[in-house]
């Protein structure tokens, strides 16, 4: 037991892990930013992301008042 | 007595159900450490190296494991995490730290998520754009945004990875998620929320499963950033909850609202290699049956229930057989007690928690910041007083 019992565990645990690929991590985060327009808001980045102007509040927008 | 095993060992053997050479122990050391080192909120963000360096110079308060004072990267972030985000909640006492007065923050004054169908259809990025949002947030320039967002977490966990080379202690986690209920307590307020499980049940539901995926989903990916796989613990995601569960809510709703979308982000963790370290803050002695099955269908070892005021002794009981567990030293025993009290209540507790495995001792939430440093000793101490396994002269529990 020790370190080469723990390089081992280590070894165990990366060969496991299978992390959200970019393209997963991208479509979480805009579902959860953008909601149903994410595909859209994706499909056209970067420029899409102007239109985050869009995103504010319903009655609350600065232009209103 | 020498240590057989190294401390990722001996609380991988924990949450394996598994007798390790003693009962792992690791009170949740956060804020006191920089405390001590006297550095000020601002020194903790902006200077991770001291930071990790203050934990160093007080190791002998840090158990098997540590928190690397997450909340520092956290909430430096401008996209939601954790509800410690800028949005949710703004620390402003940069030049010192304990702060003096109350932490503002907007948990329980601003309801920042107006409309559920708001958010569902067009998306969170709305609650940036709120008005109600403290205009403090965005007073950062872009540079530092671009900074916190990208590239602070290098530069924050290669601090830490020193950290674990020079102490050879492990992470207690690499990323931490929010369980999504809680996270919504935060953004629409208490009150509102109570309202909410009433009159629109199926929305509250389409958001925590909307923020359930996004909230593990990163924390999956903010893991690989702190060191999955190479760091010993950085596997491990800090699911926290701390007003979703009874007292703060009734076991039905913890049943209907809380832990399905629970049990649903620990299935999409687990299945895909990481560890879930579910952190309950509350009493969850009545809802123990339920949690009982938070690890059905996985593999086993991979989720460890950490407890605030629940009873350990009905937790082991009900949950011994399926899932590790750690706590729950009080804090107000660590700031007001002696340490001879702090060793009675750790000996009986690892007496209650500790026979055959899966229970490592550790504190309620986090140690308070002004917790004396000779309770926390005793805390560390009780553990290889009482807590040897397999040495008869320093066994407690007559099963063991």
């Amino acid at each position: 037991m020790g370190r080469e019992e723990e390089e081992k565990l280590l070894e165990e645990v990366a060969a496991r892990l299978n992390p959200p690929s970019e393209k997963e991590l991208n479509e979480i985060i805009a579902k959860w930013l953008f909601g149903e327009n994410a595909d859209k808001m994706l499909e056209h980045a970067p420029w899409s992301f102007i239109l985050v102007k869009l995103m504010w509040v319903k009655g609350e927008e600065p232009w209103r008042s | 007595m020498a240590e057989t095993m190294t401390c990722y060992e001996r609380v991988e053997a924990a949450w394996n159900l598994k007798q390790a050479d003693r009962v792992p122990v690791a009170p949740m050391v956060i804020y006191i450490l920089p405390y001590l080192a006297g550095l000020s909120f601002r020194d903790m963000v902006e200077d991770p190296e001291r930071l990790a360096q203050a934990a160093i110079d007080h190791q002998d308060l840090v158990g098997d494991f540590i928190h690397p004072v997450l909340t520092m990267l956290d909430h430096q972030a401008i996209l939601p995490n954790s509800t410690w985000d800028q949005v949710s909640i703004h620390w402003r006492i940069w030049e010192h730290f304990p702060p003096r007065g109350n932490i503002p923050s907007a948990v329980f004054s601003e309801d920042m998520i107006a409309d559920y169908d708001a958010i569902l259809e067009d998306g969170f990025a709305a609650v940036l754009f709120s008005r109600k949002v403290n205009p403090a947030v965005f007073e950062r320039e872009v540079r530092d945004w671009l900074h916190y967002g990208f590239e602070y977490p290098r530069v924050f966990w290669q601090a830490w990875d020193r950290f674990v080379r020079e102490t050879g202690r492990c992470l207690q986690m690499g990323a931490r998620a929010s369980i999504p209920f809680d996270a919504l307590i935060h953004y629409r307020t208490f009150p509102l929320i109570a309202e909410d499980i009433v009159e629109r049940p199926e929305k509250v539901k389409r958001a925590c499963e909307r923020l359930g995926r996004y909230e593990i989903t990163t924390a999956m990916a903010r893991c690989m950033v702190a060191g999955a796989g190479h760091i010993p613990g950085a596997e491990k995601i800090f699911l926290g909850n701390g007003l979703g569960a009874p007292p703060y809510v009734s076991p039905a709703v913890f049943n209907e609202f809380v832990y399905p979308f629970l049990k649903m982000q620990v299935d999409l963790a687990v299945l895909r290699g990481f560890m879930v370290h579910v952190h309950l803050d509350g009493n969850l002695t009545l809802v123990l049956e339920t949690l009982a099955h938070i690890a059905d269908g996985l593999p086993r070892g991979r989720v460890m229930l950490d407890f605030e005021k629940t009873d350990m002794r009905k937790a082991k009981e009900v949950l011994g057989d399926r899932v590790c567990i750690y706590g729950n030293v009080p804090g107000a025993l660590l700031v007001y007690g002696t340490p001879q009290e702090v060793d009675l209540y750790c000996r009986d507790l690892i007496e209650a928690c500790a026979g055959g495995g899966g229970f490592i001792l550790g504190s309620e939430c986090e140690v308070p910041w002004d917790a004396k440093p000779d309770n926390v000793r005793a805390v560390l101490a009780a553990a290889e007083k009482y807590g040897r396994y397999g040495h008869p002269n320093r066994r407690v529990h007559p099963t063991w």
